[in-house]
């Protein structure tokens, strides 16, 4: 069930009350009115491309404006002709398309949305003129057409008014066509039957139209016969619109009319047995149409017997002179009552709509509750008592949840009314207070939150009716009920609902003991927070006497066997604050009740009771600390003995083997922690027999088990260890030692939390041994690489082992050097872990945890003995967080700056920090208020200008930039470009020499690391591709180019990898003509790549480049044109024997085969001297007439502007390949069609035809085939005849002979 | 969820309204509140807790809650059904001496998100009383001019011979109802 959800929609619909009502006046008017316009308008362009964007933008704003007046719809009445008059005066409109008059419609849709159908059709114009064209409009319409069903329901609410007309409808009759009331109700009849909103409308017109008295006479009987029939055929949306019809029928026609039909109808509708399918649609309309008749067959009047209240009208009241006495008048007048009769019928009404309020639905639940209401007020006092007594046997045990609900709500409306006398409210009582703390378990969840809220509505409900001293009674009752509504309840609507009845209650009636207190204090936004609820309010209202006793009762009884978890939890929180208050009382409770639950097969009761049983003595034994004295003279004996027998029983094993045994360990770990926090005197067999226990629970698979039982297990040491000899003390630790290193993961997680949180005199007794076993978990193995959760673990014990015993060489209990470096070292080597498993980057979660205890051990050991920190480890620190803070993940990044800002505002300084006042001056000191990647990104673009940091923060920029995330790669490659950008403008090149060399620096550190490569291709074509280097690039290619070629060549590389070197290697093409020729060797490798991705890609990428690329060799250019059409028209997909030539005559084309590479370097050497330093520039001109000849038919900018061009040019030709392909499947399709249309036109198939020519060895291929069929008819039809003839003799299976032309298909004929 | 829109439907069809009636403590918010009610005002001792009176009016159902002197019942101005829609602050026309605190609560009230959009009519009681500051007067000491999120009006009145109570009241209910009642 999605409780929580509703939760949430409540809170929402909540804040809306009463905020809504802001609004003065329509103020929109007269946009409004031009958006119609402009929604007309672009309607009627619809041939010309209109912007559909903006028809949805005036469409979006149209309703915009109009659904912020559905709370104060009465704004528009002033304006509600005009608008009416518009779009009326578009439908009237004969030359419009319809089209757009559905526009028109739509538009009044909304209207009437918002201000309600009933008002607009008043404001409607109901001249008859309008009758006739309105018919005729909604004939021509196909009611199935359900996109325009705003057309049909702005028709059928026009004609709801229209048909009010005052004459008879006889007059209109033309001779030509049917009469007009027969056509309108066709069209009603038609309309009913779809399951669209115009359905609505539809059996509203019908009721209307069907209650004219000159159409009931005539068509009425009819009508109902025709719904009997659609009620034992039709579907259930028709069904549906039929009974709605009846039931408007029944409310707008004048009863002692409508007394004739009544019978009949209840017999139909009581007879027809819909299938449960159908009741989900039909029940509510169900239950109103019996609702009607059953009024039908009372006379209206007030019940003479019902209870009032004395006189209200504020304006009568002012007017008297002189004081009345408020009193209670109660009119009783028995003596009328029973003088009139009840029709039989009413009994089987009664009985159908008492049903419906067990219905599952609560629309029809709450149906029947306001017809039970009306039904009653027009009853005698005895048949309204019966009425009542049945209403009672809702509340039964055997009852579900919905006729509890139903019942609920029908008592508030009887109450409303005045019509549940004040006799009946002793035995309505009980039923209120079970129905408040009704809850139901269904397997893993529980119904009930409905009931409780009804229940509240139902107390609401009486608060308002009564008179204080009625309700005197039952004050004690409902005050208690509510209250532990008000705070224990789980769902937030029913604490608020309680707490509002509550309210009411107080200052309605006055009576409630301490009433002004607790409700001021429980308000509305109070109860909105359950555990504010359970934990602050609850011990409020537990201070006063009334309320005590029964909230601690609930307590127990209901709350700590809830099925929810979280509810037994708080309960226990709860009663352990309560404990306080009543400590005498709660030592009952404990003996009685709570300690032999504990042992209580049932999971829940047992669960609940240990965490209270836990909780419980813990308060006591805090009461007897605080009176300082031993618990046992507080406790007597008796509660000792049970205590201590329950903490042996509930490590019974068939408790923990079994089902919610994860649950049950944690509840026994609580229970230790709270007893051994407690200071609870246990004896050394329970101390043994949990610690035992208690280990197991550390090696649990279950993360919760194992924070539980850290804790319990540092408590139980904290509190029965202190004293014990040394002997002990190592024992204990040896159990715990060997397991931080144990095969088992789960054992290694729990064990080194727990070692970590183990208290000082435990610690000190083997120190060197604890550090050395928490870092070789700490180390990835070949074997446990995968346990990252263990090694975080290990990295926050060394951290707490470092706080607790303090480092200090000198003294012989703390950390002393050598262990400092051993830890020193393992937290610095974590910060390399970048595992990876199914979940993603776990690695993240050892740096983060090796960061943050990084933290705490430099700060320790920068107050207590600064000369252990030489400068290499404060570098090294310094770089891995300034690494860890650029790279990919927020959370890491967020969490790395601030450890880094601490550590820089370290207080005294940290000794051996570079360039320390600079850090300061860009680094903000903690806590940061980082919310954006970008400020975070801008924030280390500054260190990174500093020199001792550059590389680091590079290194992590490398993973950033070249992640996949777009919105990462986005904000982190912005500032960075940025920076670039900025140095090229201010010539700053040897700023930019740095930076590259680093780069590539960072390239080289990691070559083959497999898992960076592919961040750092990325990374390079991010930062070459922007052009940023540019400036420097001819410098760096070379190296670059090395380095790349080391790392393809070295072992085999994913295909990933291959495809961004393809890039690099293109990019690369820009650099110095030695980096080309080698770039190009490269690149015509890749062309006869095994995978054809690859070859693809690569002939892809070249074209590209070469045809941008600007300055190229003289001789490449003369040949350029032939190699971009080597490279486009060469089917890449082929083998690569097949392309080796190819790839041979490219080679030949970029370099001159007469030259060798080296004497060609040195070659061009001696001629760029010549040509003044520089490679001849390639004609430009040239390259781009011949893209212009291609893009000469484009229009604008596209034809003239080169850069524009080129990219429209390149996608117009991937198009024209793909044309290619599609043109010959296109024609084929057109073939086959006009060749089976042809065939089928002579009552032959396609099939037939070639098959039978095929037998016949014709062979005309499917194109002239085609031609004949359209302009050689003949030819085509002796065709089919021999193809036919042919077939008989050797017929084939499923293929006919000829049959004679389908009827009905109207052909050219023979020419 | 389904009984907050039948709350809210019963709102409509039964035209209620929620007045709050706040004030100093002496101010009169009782006596007005009995007289509205037709009871005795001659013995009216200082309210400890509150009253909530249903009464029907120009056929709306007006739910008027007094709130004693207490400072702040913060819990009535809205609850889990209802919001204020109108607020009667009840000044004390002879207590100059503390007009002053009285303006200072009056604005801070109305700076309360829960009471937002509710009509504010402020009776000037006591009018009966020698000395007692006239409507504009106070008008002016409590500075209403400067309200401009809330409707309101001031109304000099006498609760113990009920002058002007029904005008102010009339005033009150025709703002509301215009605000959030449909008009039919």
């Amino acid at each position: 069930m999605t409780l929580e959800v509703a939760d949430e929609t409540l809170e929402k619909e909540v804040d809306v009350i009463g905020l809504g009502c802001s609004k003065e006046s329509f103020t929109e008017h007269s946009e409004v009115t031009n958006l119609i316009d402009e929604l007309k308008i672009s309607v009627q362009q619809q041939n010309n491309p209109t912007d559909i964007r903006l028809v949805e933008k005036n469409w979006q704003r149209f309703s915009f404006i109009l659904d912020q007046y559905q709370e104060q719809p009465h704004l528009i009445d002033s304006h509600l002709d005009g608008l009416l008059t518009k779009i009326i005066s578009i439908v009237r409109d004969e030359g419009l398309h319809y089209e757009v008059k559905h526009v028109a419609f739509r538009c009044l849709y909304f209207i009437s949305k918002v201000r309600g159908y009933k008002v607009v059709a008043r404001h409607l114009p109901h001249e008859v003129a309008d009758l006739e064209p309105l018919l005729n409009y909604l004939e021509n319409q196909d009611p199935v057409l359900q996109l325009k069903w705003e057309t049909h329901y702005g028709l059928l609410l026009w004609l709801s008014i229209v048909v009010k007309i005052p004459f008879h409808l006889q007059r209109f009759d033309t001779n030509t066509s049917e009469p007009i009331m027969e056509r309108i109700l066709n069209v009603c009849k038609k309309y009913v039957a779809e399951a669209t909103k115009a359905q609505d409308m539809a059996f509203y017109v019908s009721a209307i139209y069907l209650t004219r008295p000159d159409v009931k006479e005539a068509f009425l009987p009819g009508y109902i016969q025709w719904a009997h029939e659609v009620l034992l055929k039709e579907n259930a949306q028709f069904k549906k619109g039929v009974i709605s019809t009846l039931a408007g029928v029944f409310k707008h026609g004048q009863r002692e009319q409508m007394m004739d039909y009544a019978h009949t109808v209840l017999r139909t509708i009581l007879t027809v047995k819909f299938p449960p399918s159908e009741l989900l649609i039909v029940k509510k309309p169900l239950v109103k149409l019996i609702q009607r008749i059953g009024l039908t067959f009372l006379k209206p009047r007030i019940a003479t017997w019902r209870y009032q209240r004395g006189s209200r009208s504020l304006a009568a009241n002012l007017l008297q002179s002189k004081p009345i006495e408020n009193k209670v008048l109660t009119s009783v007048n028995d003596e009328d009552d029973d003088d009139y009769d009840v029709p039989e019928e009413i009994e089987e009404v009664l009985d159908e709509i008492l049903q419906a309020l067990r219905d599952k639905n609560r629309e029809v639940q709450y149906s029947a509750a306001k017809g039970i209401g009306r039904l009653t007020s027009r009853l005698p006092k005895n048949f309204a008592d019966q009425v009542i007594e049945s209403i009672m046997e809702l509340f039964s045990l055997r009852e579900s949840d919905m006729a509890w609900h139903g019942g609920c709500l029908a008592l508030a409306e009887l109450a409303r009314r005045g019509l549940l006398l004040p006799q009946r409210l002793s035995s309505v009582l009980p039923y209120v207070e079970q129905a408040m703390l009704y809850d139901e378990l269904r397997g893993n969840f529980s119904v009930g939150s409905a009931v409780r809220d009804a229940a509240c509505y139902l107390c609401w409900a009486l608060a308002r009716s009564y008179d204080p001293a009625l309700l005197q009674p039952f004050v004690h009752q409902l005050a208690k009920a509510l209250v532990i509504t008000t705070v224990f309840d789980r769902e937030v609507n029913c604490r608020r609902a309680a707490a509002s009845a509550f309210q009411e209650h107080v200052g309605r009636q006055g009576t409630f003991p301490h009433g002004i207190d607790i409700l001021t204090t429980c308000d509305y936004f109070a109860v909105g927070l359950r555990k504010n609820a359970y934990l602050q309010l609850s011990l409020f209202v537990a201070q006063y006497e009334e309320y005590r006793p029964h909230l601690i009762q609930h307590l127990v009884e209901r709350k700590t066997v809830h099925w929810d978890t979280v509810i037994r939890q708080l309960t226990s929180q709860a009663l352990h604050q309560m404990t306080f208050l009543d400590p005498e009382n709660m030592k009952i409770i404990l003996l009685t009740k709570i300690l032999p639950r504990c042992t209580n097969p049932e999971l829940y009761l047992r669960h609940g009771s240990v965490l209270a049983g836990g909780k419980i003595i813990n308060a006591l034994c805090q009461i007897a600390k605080d009176k300082q004295r031993p618990l046992t003279d507080e406790l007597d004996q008796s509660l000792m003995g049970a205590i201590i027998n329950t903490c042996d029983d509930i490590l019974n094993e068939r408790f923990w083997r079994s089902f919610g045994g994860d649950q049950m360990r944690i509840a026994v770990c609580h229970f230790v922690q709270d007893l051994s926090s407690g200071g609870f005197p246990l004896p050394d067999s329970v101390v043994d027999h949990w610690l035992k226990a208690l280990r197991e629970c550390l090696a649990s698979s279950d993360s919760n088990v194992q924070q539980s039982a850290v804790s319990a297990v540092t408590a139980l040491i904290g509190q029965y260890f202190q004293h014990q000899p040394v002997e002990k003390l190592t024992a204990l630790l040896n159990h715990f030692l060997p397991e931080v290193t144990s095969n088992n993961q789960q054992a290694r997680v729990g064990n080194a939390l727990a070692l970590g949180s183990m208290p000082r005199f435990l610690l000190t007794v083997s120190l060197p041994q604890v550090v050395k076993q928490l870092c070789v978990c700490a180390r990835i193995t070949d074997k446990t690489f995968q346990w990252a959760e263990s090694r975080k673990n290990a990295l926050t014990a060394l951290s707490l082992v470092c706080s607790t015993v303090g480092i200090a060489p000198s003294n012989f209990d703390g950390v002393d050097q050598e262990m400092f470096a051993e830890i020193f070292r393992t937290l610095i080597d974590s910060l390399d872990d970048y595992t990876v498993d199914s979940r993603g980057d776990i690695g993240a979660i050892v740096r983060e945890s090796a960061m943050s205890s990084i933290q705490v051990i430099l700060a320790l050991a920068n107050t207590s003995y600064p000369q252990l920190l030489s400068p290499d480890m404060v570098r090294s620190v310094l770089h891995a967080v300034a690494k860890q803070s650029t790279e990919q993940i927020r959370r890491t990044r967020l969490l790395a700056t601030d450890v880094f800002s601490s550590l820089i505002y370290c207080d005294p300084a940290i000794p051996h920090v570079e360039q320390l006042n600079e850090l300061r001056s860009i680094i903000p000191p903690p806590p940061l208020d980082i919310s954006t990647e970008k400020e975070c990104f801008d924030l280390w673009l500054k260190v990174m200008q500093l020199n001792s940091y550059r590389k680091a923060v590079i290194a992590g920029l490398v993973s950033s930039i070249g992640s996949l995330t777009e919105s990462l790669v986005k904000s982190s490659s912005t500032p960075f470009l940025g920076y670039l950008r900025q140095l090229v403008a201010e010539n700053k090149l040897d700023e930019l020499n740095l930076i590259t060399r680093d780069i590539l620096d960072v390239f080289k550190d990691n070559l083959n690391n497999a898992r960076l490569m592919p961040y750092i291709f990325n990374f390079l074509d991010h930062i070459l591709s922007s052009g940023c280097l540019d400036v420097v690039f001819k410098s760096i290619s070379l190296s670059l180019l090395t380095l790349i070629r080391t790392e393809m060549t070295s072992g085999s590389k994913p295909l990933k990898l291959l495809i961004s070197s393809v890039d690099l290697y293109c990019h690369l093409l820009r650099g110095d003509q030695i980096t080309f020729d080698k770039s190009i060797i490269h690149l015509l490798n890749l062309l006869v790549n095994r995978f054809p991705r690859v070859r693809k890609i690569t002939a892809t990428k070249l074209y590209e480049t070469l045809l941008t690329l600007t300055d190229i060799s003289s001789s490449l250019a003369n040949h350029q044109d032939e190699i971009l059409s080597i490279l486009s028209d060469t089917d890449w997909d082929d083998d690569v024997e097949a392309l080796k030539p190819v790839k041979n005559q490219l080679r030949l084309l970029f370099i001159p085969s007469s030259m060798k590479l080296r004497l060609r370097q040195r070659c061009i050497k001696v001629w760029s001297r010549l040509l003044f330093n520089r490679a001849p520039k390639a004609d430009n001109f040239w390259k781009r007439r011949r893209v212009f000849k291609l893009t000469a038919h484009y229009r604008g900018r596209k034809r003239n502007c080169y850069s524009i061009a080129i990219k429209y040019l390149h996608r117009a030709l991937v198009y024209v390949k793909k044309g290619r392909k599609l043109k010959k499947k296109d024609a084929i399709e057109l073939w086959q069609q006009r060749i089976s249309a042809g065939c089928r036109e002579l009552g032959s198939s396609y099939e037939a035809l070639v098959r039978g020519m095929a037998r016949c060895q014709i062979a005309l291929d499917k194109k002239t085939l085609a031609n004949l069929a359209i302009w050689e008819p003949r030819t085509f039809k002796s065709l089919t005849q021999i193809a036919a003839a042919k077939l008989r003799q050797e017929p084939i299976k499923g293929l006919n002979d000829i049959s004679p032309p389908p009827p009905g298909v109207i052909t050219r004929g023979m020419l | 969820m389904v009984l907050l829109t039948i709350l809210k439907k019963l709102k409509q069809k039964e035209k209620e309204m929620r007045l709050l009636m706040l004030g100093l403590d002496n101010a009169g918010k009782t006596t007005i509140l009995k007289k509205f009610n037709g009871e005795d005002v001659h013995t009216i001792s200082p309210t400890l807790g509150f009253n909530i009176k249903t009464l029907e009016h120009q056929n709306y159902q007006l739910n008027i809650w007094d709130v004693g002197g207490q400072k702040s019942l913060r819990s009535y101005w809205r609850n889990y059904f209802e919001s204020t829609d109108g607020l009667v602050w009840v000044v004390d026309s002879i207590d100059r001496r503390r007009m002053e605190d009285c303006t200072k609560e009056l604005h801070s009230l109305l700076q309360e998100e829960r009471l937002a959009g509710a009509t504010l009519l402020v009776f000037a009681n006591k009018q009966d009383l020698p000395g007692a500051m006239a409507a504009d007067e106070i008008k002016e000491a409590l500075d209403l001019e400067s309200i401009e999120t809330h409707h309101w009006r001031i109304v000099g009145c006498s609760a113990m011979n009920g002058d002007n109570l029904l005008a102010g009241i009339d005033w009150l209910v025709e703002d509301i109802g215009a605000r959030i009642f449909t008009l039919e």
